[in-house]
């Protein structure tokens, strides 16, 4: 009888706490939402195994220098590898022309910015130290890579929280996002039609990642790991001689580090990091975020049409929300109700794409200003 | 009078809902254009016979390219 | 407190500057190269009108 009791003792059931089943539960509902709900199924779906193998007894995936799922989060994510080398392929991804054809869209990127600061004085408000309220405040951002990157050093224990509320509130972005936006503009606001952007060349084109790596670095030094990859991510793309290079920062390379980046985010999340009552503030204040985003970017543009002629449609400003491509097509999708005969998608992808520098430089002066 | 209906955006032509020489309202859906994995419905800007369509199912289009004549 | 409001601040203005130094460098850029291309239009034209 002992001997079978013992036996017992060495298999992982023995030491299942109600704690660790809860843990499944949320690892499985994850899953269950990228695949039944298409939820960020590239990201999610690998979280939620994570999550499970987190929370596994005995299997020691996590444990330092031996497991391997601790390698993985170890030398990818704390050594500051995954999040830039995600930055690569999105620069790769992205087209700054609709931002380049009308600069002055940048500012509606950095009014959504508002959003991530006003968390993170609400967040130390409830009582969360000020590293941890950075870290939550820059959910608002809506930029999982970045997210990701700030909390690995700021604060490693609210990485995976953080990371799970961006990734499901960017997923949750058409839900999110278009009340706020009715409520703050009226039809005739919405119906606003954009003046024509101009032409812009290739030289141009090709100009910008090299001027603004320039301008961002030198000014925000802390934002250099992501805003160098995601510039040489653009000028592979722009420069238009290195296709191959540009090819394989965008599919395979991304798709790999995605892998990695997935499951270990998810293996951050053990029962006794993860079930605490924090986490739900966590959510919550995400939640908030996301909103208050929204809500200053619209007001912002709103605001910049007091002082210029040629009116922008404040709807442009949920565009600010740097989930790249949703908030845009939330954009297009809420102007088309009001008139079916406007097309906000390439105006909104200016901001949008300016809201991702925008949430980059936040990050990199929360870096400056509460260290490493 | 014709009107030109130019492509108010860049993307993939995935349906076309008109013939040529087809009858349209302003305001009918003349074809779907899809970008950024979204269906944008191009809708018609007066009323008239679609005397030519420029594109075809499947067909890249960038901003400004013809896609319809309306008389 | 006062810590979160003094990062609150530079945050928030930290942001705006950038956004608006970059926007500056996109408008410089546009304007050489629009410069660099009219001169060198100009020069095509020039050029022609040598020919004829």
């Amino acid at each position: 009888m002992s001997t079978l009791y013992s036996l017992f003792q060495t298999t992982g059931l023995f030491y299942v706490t109600p704690g660790i089943v809860v843990m499944w539960i949320i690892g499985l509902t994850l899953i269950y939402l990228a695949i039944a709900k298409s939820y960020e199924p590239l990201l999610l779906l690998p979280i939620g195994f994570g999550i499970i193998l987190a929370n596994l007894p005995l299997a020691g995936l996590m444990i330092p220098h031996e497991g391997l799922i601790w390698k993985f989060y170890e030398y990818g994510i704390h050594w500051e590898i995954i999040p830039p080398v995600i930055f690569l392929g999105l620069g790769a991804l992205t087209d700054f022309g609709p931002l380049i054809a009308n600069p002055r869209l940048i500012f509606l990127g950095a009014g959504a910015q508002a959003g991530v600061y006003i968390t993170f004085f609400a967040a130390q408000a409830f009582g969360f130290d000020l590293k941890e309220a950075a870290t939550i405040g820059i959910i608002g951002g809506a930029d999982g890579p970045t997210t990701i990157f700030l909390a690995s050093k700021l604060a490693p224990s609210l990485l995976g929280v953080c990371a799970v509320a961006a990734y499901s509130y960017m997923a949750l972005v058409p839900i999110i996002q278009p009340p706020v936006m009715k409520l703050l503009t009226t039809a005739d606001e919405r119906r606003i039609r954009m003046a024509k952007g101009r032409k812009v060349g290739k030289l141009e084109k090709m100009l910008f990642p090299i001027v603004s790596t320039f301008v961002i670095i030198l000014l925000v030094p802390a934002s250099a790991p992501l805003i160098a990859m995601f510039m040489l991510g653009n000028l592979f793309r722009e420069s238009g001689v290195v296709g191959r290079l540009h090819d394989t920062a965008q599919n395979e390379l991304m798709n790999i580090v995605t892998i990695f980046l997935g499951i270990s985010v998810g293996a951050t999340m053990n029962a006794e990091n993860f079930l605490r009552p924090q986490v739900i503030f966590v959510f919550c204040l995400g939640l908030f975020a996301f909103v208050i985003s929204t809500m200053t970017g619209v007001l912002l543009a709103k605001l910049m049409n007091l002082f210029s002629k040629n009116k922008i449609n404040p709807l442009l400003g949920a565009a600010g929300v740097s989930a790249v491509p949703m908030a845009a097509r939330v954009v297009h999708k809420v102007g088309m109700e009001a008139d079916k005969k406007n097309y906000l998608l390439m105006y909104a992808m200016g901001p949008n794409v300016a809201g991702v520098i925008g949430t980059v430089i936040a990050a990199g002066i929360f870096l400056t200003l509460l260290g490493g | 009078m014709s009107e030109d209906v130019l492509a108010p955006l860049s993307g993939k032509i995935v349906s076309l809902s008109v013939e040529p020489g087809a009858a349209v309202e302003e305001d009918d859906e003349i074809l779907v254009i899809e970008a950024m994995k979204m269906e944008t419905p191009i809708f018609a800007p007066c009323s008239g016979i679609v005397s030519k369509i420029a594109v075809k199912e499947g067909d890249a289009v960038e901003e400004d390219d013809l896609l319809a004549v309306i008389e | 407190m006062g810590d979160a409001v003094r990062v609150f601040l530079i945050g928030l203005l930290g942001v705006f500057t950038g956004m608006t130094f970059l926007y500056f460098s996109i408008k410089i850029t546009q304007t050489a190269v629009t410069a660099v291309e009219s001169k060198r239009k100009a020069r095509e034209v020039a050029g022609q009108g040598e020919d004829k």
